[in-house]
């Protein structure tokens, strides 16, 4: 088993890139189940924003808006200052800034109500028409309620009435019933896409090359060990390595999400993972056969798996990508992994034909890379003879 | 004997394929990656289209279809409504094809199980409003007939109760934060070429350095074109990513051209001056040394908001003096400047403090690397 015992060899000389990249998901994974909140809803809720509210005009009127706004999102009373005001939009502190103006109270019992308050927030956003359409829907009702012989702290407190008598909302869903825990699960083997592809091909690259180096291989075949012995113990390796980091990675999903990782579904993404795996196996060796060092594999490495969790829905979901990158994501493998995913436990509707198609293309995906790196090869060694 | 030097210590960088693939090819890659990635982000997340309503066809669905359809946000229509059977309706929210449907009779809202919490929450409101509006109407009869037009005709009423503040002129879209950090990453990888330009003088680190040391080569003219050769080198490095973000991506990197390329610039110098320092002093091997700049920028990176944007307020409101020594959040921080604020003071602050950087660790290199002597090589 000398070849064996070699390419082992070379496997754990990089075992700090694997420590690192395997310790930073876990901890990532560990504190993401931790401090986990819905991201799936099951029953709906209004979108609470947080707004700066700075109140020039400090009346009654004012003091009621401030009440009902906080009533509705998560408000903080703020000082005006442009530069912190810019700051704290840009990096989404707040959602949107208002400054109710001076002379706000008198101006609406005069009936005059245009631009008494000042919103700021990113232009032509949500956010905008949200709490706009809201600020205004509660002060024209508090205000037709003056008129209609109510004293303005009781026409506040009967509009609040009135808004707080919620509309009938149900979510509805044919077969849909993710829960948060299933979105973290979820999560959790989406990103396995990046980290297996890092780990295996940068461990199982450099071992690949060395043992393809000519001068070394043609001193292990002038050696008593056949060529087919040789072939044997690399696949032999290929297969303990990339298994064993699997197995890792699946004993932690086990030991994380216990109950989603023995259902039905959860076997069913697990069985996912592994057809990925043989995908980035194949990629592996093609990449080992293609590169003339481990600097270059690396390179490849890097590239590849980046590009593949942004074009793929790994860092980015799905939903959120342009037509054009998801179309042309259909030659990526990770693209049909993380759809099966998706169809399988994530948020989108569930649908076990899709699955199917995503495991089979992943499966044809490895066919041919191992195919191409069994025909690159062949003629490497040709050319070598 | 510098002019020579320098030809010599420019044209070995240039053929370092390693570090050429990651001070110029990787920024592209990476940039293109963010641009395929966000550039949808922002419109999908942030940006109000008309919201797909489904109007169960049901007794007053076509009144309330018109009604929603008339209702404007900023000049755009804010609802495309499409009426719709009860069972086609439900298969459309269950695909997330629309992101409610209503029943018009008894106003009850159907969400989409895949929908924007945002957009389903205007939904609601709207309905809410629509509700709201009828019962105070109503009341308003029974009330005091006498006032109800009045209370209607101000229900009904547009009114622009709040006007657009503007706080800038420049873009407030947090993804370009990630252009920001790439390019300051590709700043600070200067400490690379910084670095294999310091071992290449070091005599105890590399044979050509022995060779140089014995001969009759002044130390600071090896130093400088060292040095001189690395800054115009990491230079071409920043100016091609900006370049290719601005030009080809279309990406926002601040309104003024010439101080984005002088920040970017500046900013290659400091990593270029850290990384000559790293490389002048200790005895560890250059990979050795390599990979501690590398977890160092990718730690810097991180607090600056490469990987994540909102990274940098974070750290601004729990250890804000981390944000003013962190060089990569200076460096992206300049970009900022430029983009969102009309005059440049903060942009100059930041210029003069990496380029004091800068000065601090040459002036240091030179301390430390003159009269340096080797008992044996």
């Amino acid at each position: 088993m000398q070849v064996f015992k070699v390419f082992m060899k070379i496997v754990y000389s990089r075992r700090i890139v694997i420590l690192l990249y395997t310790g930073i998901f876990l901890a990532v994974a560990v504190i993401s189940t931790l401090t986990s909140n819905n991201s799936v809803q099951n029953e709906f809720k209004d979108t609470k924003l947080t707004i700066g509210i700075i109140d020039d005009d400090n009346t009654e009127l004012s003091g009621i808006l401030k009440d009902y706004l906080g009533d509705i999102h998560k408000t903080e009373n703020i000082e005006y200052d442009k530069d912190n005001m810019i700051k704290d939009i840009y990096y989404q502190k707040y959602s949107y800034i208002i400054r109710i103006e001076k002379g706000f109270e008198q101006n609406l019992l005069n009936g005059d109500t245009n631009g008494l308050i000042e919103g700021f927030t990113l232009d032509g956003s949500y956010y905008e028409s949200l709490v706009n359409s809201q600020t205004e829907s509660f002060i024209k009702y508090t205000s037709a309620l003056i008129l209609s012989g109510n004293k303005p702290s009781e026409a506040a407190k009967k509009a609040q009435k009135l808004i707080s008598e919620d509309t009938e909302v149900s979510v509805y869903s044919e077969n849909n019933d993710s829960d948060n825990d299933d979105f973290i699960f979820a999560t959790y083997f989406k990103f396995l896409t990046y980290i297996l592809l890092s780990v295996v091909v940068s461990s199982l690259c450099p071992a690949l090359i060395v043992l393809d180096r000519p001068d070394i291989r043609a001193r292990t075949n002038a050696s008593s060990l056949s060529v087919s012995s040789q072939l044997k113990q690399k696949i032999l390796g290929t297969a303990v390595y990339s298994i064993g980091i699997w197995l890792l990675f699946m004993a932690a999903a086990f030991i994380l999400y216990s109950s989603k990782f023995t259902s039905s579904e959860g076997l069913l993404v697990v069985l996912q993972s592994f057809v990925f795996l043989l995908t980035i196996v194949s990629l592996s060796m093609l990449v080992s056969v293609i590169a003339k060092n481990q600097k270059i594999a690396d390179i490849v490495g890097t590239v590849v798996g980046f590009g593949m969790s942004f074009l793929c829905g790994v860092f980015v979901p799905q939903e959120y990508l342009s037509e054009g990158v998801l179309t042309a994501a259909h030659i990526l493998p990770g693209y049909w992994y993380v759809k099966g995913i998706d169809q399988t436990i994530g948020s989108g509707t569930k649908n076990i034909d899709t699955v199917v198609i995503c495991i089979v293309a992943e499966l044809c995906f490895a066919a041919v890379l191992f195919a191409l790196m069994l025909v690159i090869s062949r003629k490497r060694r040709r050319k070598i003879v | 004997m510098l002019l020579h030097m320098l030809k010599y210590d420019f044209k070995i960088m240039m053929k370092n394929k390693s570090l050429l693939f990651w001070l110029i090819a990787f920024p592209i890659i990476l940039g293109s990656f963010f641009h395929l990635a966000f550039s949808s982000i922002f419109d999908t997340e942030f940006q109000a289209d008309a919201i797909p309503v489904i109007i169960i066809d049901d007794e007053g669905a076509e009144q309330l279809s018109d009604i929603m359809g008339q209702v404007e946000s900023d000049g755009e229509t804010l609802f495309k409504t499409e009426m719709l059977s009860y069972d086609k309706a439900m298969k459309k929210i269950s695909d997330n094809d629309a992101e409610a449907a209503l029943d018009p009779k008894s106003l009850k809202l159907y969400m989409s199980p895949d929908g924007s919490s945002i957009s389903q929450t205007i939904v609601k409101q709207f309905i809410d409003s629509y509700r709201i509006n009828t019962s105070i109407i109503t009341e308003a009869y029974q009330k005091d007939p006498s006032k109800a037009s009045e209370v209607t005709e101000r229900l009904m009423s547009d009114i622009s109760l709040i006007k657009r503040g503007e706080l800038t002129e420049g873009s407030l879209n947090i993804f370009d934060q990630y252009y920001y950090n790439l390019v300051a990453m590709v700043a600070f990888y200067g400490s690379l070429v910084g670095l294999s330009t310091a071992c290449r003088n070091q005599a105890n680190l590399s044979a050509s350095a022995a060779r140089k040391a014995s001969s009759p080569l002044r130390k600071s003219t090896a130093a400088a074109s060292g040095l001189l050769s690395a800054f115009f080198a990491e230079s071409i490095c920043v100016v091609s990513s900006i370049s290719y973000i601005i030009f080809v991506l279309g990406e926002n990197l601040g309104k003024e051209l010439p101080l984005v390329y002088l920040g970017g610039i500046a900013g290659g110098m400091t990593g270029v001056s850290i990384g000559y320092f790293i490389g002048s002093v200790g005895s560890l091997p250059e990979n050795k040394k390599s990979s501690i700049i590398t977890a160092f920028t990718m730690t810097c990176c991180f607090l600056s908001g490469l990987m994540d944007a909102s990274m940098k307020l974070k750290i601004e409101e729990n250890v804000p003096i981390l944000n003013h020594i962190n060089p990569i959040a200076l460096i992206s921080d300049m970009f900022y400047c430029l983009n969102i604020y009309s005059d440049h003071k903060q942009y100059l602050i930041n210029l003069v403090s990496v380029l004091a950087v800068s000065a601090v660790f040459c002036a240091l290199t030179f301390i430390f690397t003159r009269r340096k002597k080797y008992a044996s090589l």
